[in-house]
């Protein structure tokens, strides 16, 4: 349960998704796991109307704020774009083919100092 | 459309006057595309089909295409057929019997217009939607899109328009089949062959027939049919649908509705032929029909042919009082029923664009009202109160929210309130011996109890002048005669060596010691144990490893720790809901009397915090005969003792702030228990007891460099004292009891002695200790403001000697005196030397702290009579 | 359940929550559910500039399964109930 959503419901909300996307939307309704059914979203950056309902799961939801002041619906522009959580590391199989490599070559150098 | 209206007016017709319907079709024909249509052609062709084995159209009709599933609903309508005597089953006979209705219908009709009305419905997939309950296919149709935003008031006005039209101009035309005469007709009884008319007539008549128009024909039947079983589904999506949202919260109620909806409906599409028949130039042939019907009803269904009378009624009536059923159906307008019938029957609907804007424009402020209402039901919102509730409330609060209750309670500052909560966290800080549930919160009040003890044997000593007179007065001889004239600091300190040789003392056991032994009565270990431990005493690290090694190895500790800590929280868990509880297996966890390890695994339990810690609470379920055994293994093992060797400075030179925190913590938990155990209930034998555990099997002078250990004798040597003073006072120390005393106190002495100026640690230690000391408690940090004024705290040691020197003789005492008469002047000169050398400023502060260094010193001086002020010794007055 | 009830104490206190996605929310945490969802209030974004967009949002709903940490004060915690709550959330689960 997540009655800890109440208090926002039929409000706007600012809601940051695993994504890194960051939305202004109206909480229509949420569920147990937090799955969100939000209305007039719009993007919390750009404005652009980017749904009038739209369901999240919950799995994709970082957090859901409540806006203190609906005429600042907008972020500034320009804005960083959110992280996501998934921190990703980028090409790792890369760093994992240098760390192979580096054992590697230990394990040559060990083996010829050996010899 | 209407089925009805054909079968209740022109079955007669029908059969009599084949070639009547022909030439009305003829008349006719210009009005619609498919007036063309030969009544005789379709007939035959749908028997023809229906012969056949390989039937194309039978699929659709038994729907072999389609997965049916088990749940459709043979029960719609059911009343209705049962009335008319016509079996849910699908029934060839009515089939057929319907097909002649109907084909009877189209060639008598306003022939083309309403021919081609049915065979619109080509279209077969609303067919299958009575088998099913899948959704309907949405055809093609523009129609179809634009009937979608009828609101039923439209519909009704529509209704009202096109009835007016008919009535006016007696035609139907193109137009799809508003029809309100019907509405005067009891809707049950036209039910049953409306729906099975009008599968025919699409069949037969489909084929040859435009599209267009089907739908509606199929529409509505599909619909109301589907509703109760799917229910919305079949819906084509974006009806606004008034009615639907009622609907939701209560599926079983729109069940009995909808069939309703579709009898109106249905006796509304077949009143609309009824006009249009009416209109038509037989009209009177048409009223004069009915009988003609019966026979044919009859023949096939063999079934109530009451009915068909009383359905047929109205229509004939239609002709004669038009104006009568307007009105009828006015005053049904407002009904539910019509309300419904107009939802589901917009689908068939035309409108006029204005017309289509206007129920655009309200569809959009319905759907805004509607848009996600009913999102959240109350089920929801109640299941998540509920929740919320239940989280509150639970039946075991203690177990399933320990923390927060107990943690509450603490915050509060103590135990308030009689609540519920309050009783359970009160149990529990009683039990666990919490910092707030036991009756002194500081190591310091150990410290306290011990220095009080030690003082009370000091008073005590004093009021006995007659004996201190003579230690006065040889103690003055032998060293007093110094004091005033020097200030000895210069003579170095003595180097210390690390005392590895055993006391040669301990082959000294008289009987008395014996006795003593004998006396605790099975709390001493066995012979065995006792020469393995003594063995391994002379070992010293601080890496405890070894140690641990060899009571069982880290690990085992730890898991027994934890099986400690098990057995105490189920024997509170006992405690608390009143039971017995029994501590053998707590006991046997301990592994006290367990020789099967070289260091007992029990003294390695208090090498960790953790095992330190849960002491108070073990003690709670331990008998006196158990916690004796306890201390006695305790002190017979005291050299292995993680704390004592990381507290002595011989050892562990460089103590670390972490070592200083684990000695206090050892001081505020465990000798604490000591304390009040050795004051609360031990007996004096059973301290001599503990006292020769500890001379006997220890290398004393060891343990003397180490704070913790030095605490440890002197709270048995002072508890010692202070019971033989008791003693003294009233009953008499039996004579056994007495030499035992003596006789141990002589072997402790003679462990200590030469080796009593150890129990000073060296400058560096001392210095050491205050700079790794954070908390201050190890020290007399009595402001804080500067390192340069914080100093070691001796008067441990001072407290040790005190209670040496009470219990001593006049010999053990000169020795004493002796031994450590430069830390005496040491100390005299230092706190002499705190207020000269301190800046005017910190003077307050510099004169407390000399104070407080004159204070120790004469709690050991007071014994012997001497006190030191100002620099200067002098007698006791 | 140990861990609710433990955030249960922390109620009205201050904490930062790191999120997975670095975000790091100072605030006074309101409210806690068994998922650890967390509602904090007054929250202020410890680095605004960087990421506006939670600006004029104080009060704040955060879904447990992105926490990354939450940084509390030492003496919020007592320890040596901590380790005793655990210890029986350990036996009680061992007797299941």
């Amino acid at each position: 349960m997540s009655p800890l959503l109440k208090d926002f419901l039929n409000k706007r909300v600012v809601v940051v998704t695993t994504e890194g996307q960051c939305v202004c939307a109206t909480l229509e309704g949420f569920d147990n796991s937090t799955n969100l059914l939000i209305s007039q979203v719009k993007d919390r950056v750009s404005g652009e109307n980017l749904a009038s309902s739209y369901v999240l799961r919950g799995n994709q939801i970082v957090c859901c704020g409540l806006l203190e002041d609906s005429e600042k619906e907008l972020a500034f522009q320009g804005a960083k774009s959110l992280k996501d959580t998934r921190n990703y590391v980028p090409d790792e199989h890369v760093v994992w083919q240098q760390v192979w490599a580096q054992k590697q070559q230990q394990h040559t150098l060990q083996t010829s100092h050996e010899n | 459309m209407s089925f009805f209206g054909f079968e209740t007016g022109f079955p007669g017709q029908n059969k009599g006057s084949k070639g009547d319907s022909r030439k009305k079709t003829g008349t006719h024909k210009s009005k619609g595309p498919d007036a063309a249509m030969d009544f005789e052609d379709t007939y035959r062709g749908f028997g023809g089909y229906e012969k056949e084995e390989d039937d194309y159209l039978n699929d659709e009709t038994f729907g072999n295409t389609t997965e049916m599933g088990a749940d459709f609903d043979f029960g719609y309508g059911r009343g209705e057929l049962d009335a008319v005597g016509h079996t849910n089953a699908v029934n060839q006979q009515n089939i057929n019997m319907n097909r002649s209705y109907a084909s009877a219908a189209a060639s008598t009709g306003p022939e083309a217009s309403v021919s081609g009305y049915h065979d619109d419905g080509m279209d077969f997939t609303p067919m299958e939607s009575l088998w099913t309950n899948q959704a309907l296919a949405v055809p093609p149709q523009q129609y179809q899109q634009q009937h979608q935003v009828l609101s039923m008031e439209e519909i009704e006005r529509l209704q009202q328009q096109q009835q007016s039209q008919h009535s006016q101009h007696g035609y139907v035309g193109g137009m799809p089949p508003p029809p309100p005469v019907g509405y005067g007709y009891p809707p049950q009884h036209f039910m049953p062959q409306a729906g099975y008319q009008g599968i025919p007539q699409g069949l037969h008549q489909g084929p040859s027939q435009g599209i267009p128009q089907g739908l509606p024909q199929g529409m509505p039947q599909g619909i109301p049919q589907g509703l109760p079983q799917g229910l919305p589904i079949p819906m084509p999506v974006s009806l606004p649908m008034p009615g639907l949202p009622q609907q939701y919260p209560e599926p079983p109620h729109v069940l009995q509705q909808q069939q309703p909806v579709a009898a109106t409906q249905q006796s509304a599409q077949s009143s609309f032929l009824g006009p249009s028949a009416s209109q038509s130039p037989d009209l009177s042939q048409l009223s004069a029909t009915p009988p003609a019907q019966a026979p044919i009803t009859k023949s096939p269904a063999s079934s109530a042919p009451g009915i068909f009378p009383q359905v047929a009624k109205p229509v004939r009536s239609a002709p004669n009082s038009r104006g009568q059923i307007v009105g009828e159906q006015d005053s049904r307008e407002s009904t539910p029923r019509g309300i419904r019938r107009g939802s589901v029957r917009k689908v068939q609907e035309a409108l006029s664009p204005e017309e289509i804007k206007k129920l655009q424009v309200r569809q959009a402020k319905v759907d805004k009202i509607l848009r996600h209402s009913g999102v959240m039901t109350p089920r929801d919102k109640d299941f998540i109160t509920r929740y919320q509730l239940s989280q509150i409330v639970t039946d075991d609060p203690y177990n399933e929210d320990f923390y927060f209750q107990v943690y509450k309670i603490i915050q509060r500052g103590g135990i308030v309130g009689e609540s519920n909560k309050g009783l359970i966290a009160r149990a529990y800080l009683e039990h666990s011996g919490h910092r707030l549930g036991g009756r002194y919160k500081r190591a310091d009040v150990a410290l306290q109890r011990m220095q009080s003890q030690v003082e009370k044997a000091v008073t005590v000593a004093k009021e006995r002048p007659h004996k201190s007179r003579e230690n006065l007065d040889s103690a003055k001889e032998g060293v007093l005669g110094k004091i005033s004239s020097v200030r000895n600091s210069k003579a170095p300190r003595r180097q210390l060596q690390i005392p590895l040789q055993k006391g040669d003392e301990e082959e000294i056991e008289s009987s008395a010691i014996e006795d003593v032994v004998q006396s605790m009565n099975g709390v001493d270990l066995s012979s065995s144990s006792k020469a393995r431990r003594r063995s391994s005493y002379a070992f010293r690290s601080v890496d405890q490893r070894a140690v641990l090694s060899r009571s069982g190895g880290r690990k085992f500790v730890l898991s027994l720790i934890e099986t400690v800590y098990a057995e105490v929280l189920e024997l509170e868990a006992q405690l608390r809901s009143g039971k017995e509880t029994d501590s053998t297996a707590l006991w046997e966890a301990l592994h006290i009397a367990d020789d099967a390890y070289e260091v007992s695994p029990f003294i390695s339990i208090l090498s960790f915090d953790k095992g330190v810690k849960i002491m108070p609470r073990i003690f709670n379920f331990l008998n006196k005969e158990q916690k004796l055994k306890l201390l006695y293994c305790f002190f017979s093992e005291l050299s292995h003792l993680n704390i004592i060797v990381t507290s002595s400075y011989k050892t562990n030179p460089d103590p670390t702030d972490t070592q200083l925190k684990k000695l206090e913590l050892f001081q505020s938990v465990f000798l604490k228990i000591i304390v009040s155990f050795l004051s609360s209930s031990a007996e004096f034998v059973e301290v001599l007891g503990l006292l020769l555990a500890l001379v006997k099997n220890n290398n004393v002078s060891f343990i003397s460099t180490s704070k913790i250990g030095l605490n440890l004798i002197t709270v048995l040597i002072s508890r010692a004292a202070l019971i033989k003073q008791d003693v003294s006072r009233g009953n008499v120390l039996s004579s056994m009891e007495a030499s035992s005393w003596n006789e141990i106190y002589d072997k402790l002495f003679t462990s200590l002695e030469t080796k009593l100026a150890i129990v000073f640690p060296p400058d560096e230690y001392t210095s050491k200790v205050v700079a790794a000391s954070t908390t201050g408690t190890l020290t007399s940090a009595t402001t804080g403001q500067s390192v340069k004024h914080q100093f070691y705290d001796q008067s441990y040691i001072w407290q040790f000697l005190a209670s040496l020197a009470l219990s001593g003789k006049l010999n053990h005492q000169r020795v004493i005196i002796d031994e450590i008469r430069e830390e005496i002047f040491g100390t005299i000169s230092r706190a002499e030397q705190l207020v000269s050398s301190s800046p005017t400023e910190e003077q307050q502060i510099a004169l407390y702290q000399r104070d407080k260094l004159y204070q120790d010193l004469n709690l050991f001086l007071n014994v012997m009579g001497l006190v030191a002020r100002d620099g200067e010794i002098s007698e006791l007055k | 359940m140990l861990f609710f009830s433990f955030f249960k104490t922390l109620v009205d206190q201050e904490v930062t929550v790191e999120l997975k996605n670095d975000i790091e929310l100072k605030g006074t945490l309101k409210s806690v559910d068994q998922f650890l969802n967390l509602k904090l209030d007054n929250i202020s974004c410890s680095d605004e500039v960087k990421y506006p967009h939670l600006s004029s949002v104080r009060n704040i709903f955060i879904r447990g399964s992105t926490v990354r940490y939450v940084y509390l004060d030492k003496n919020m915690v007592d320890t040596n109930l901590l380790q005793d709550a655990a210890r029986r959330e350990a036996i009680g689960s061992t007797k299941k």
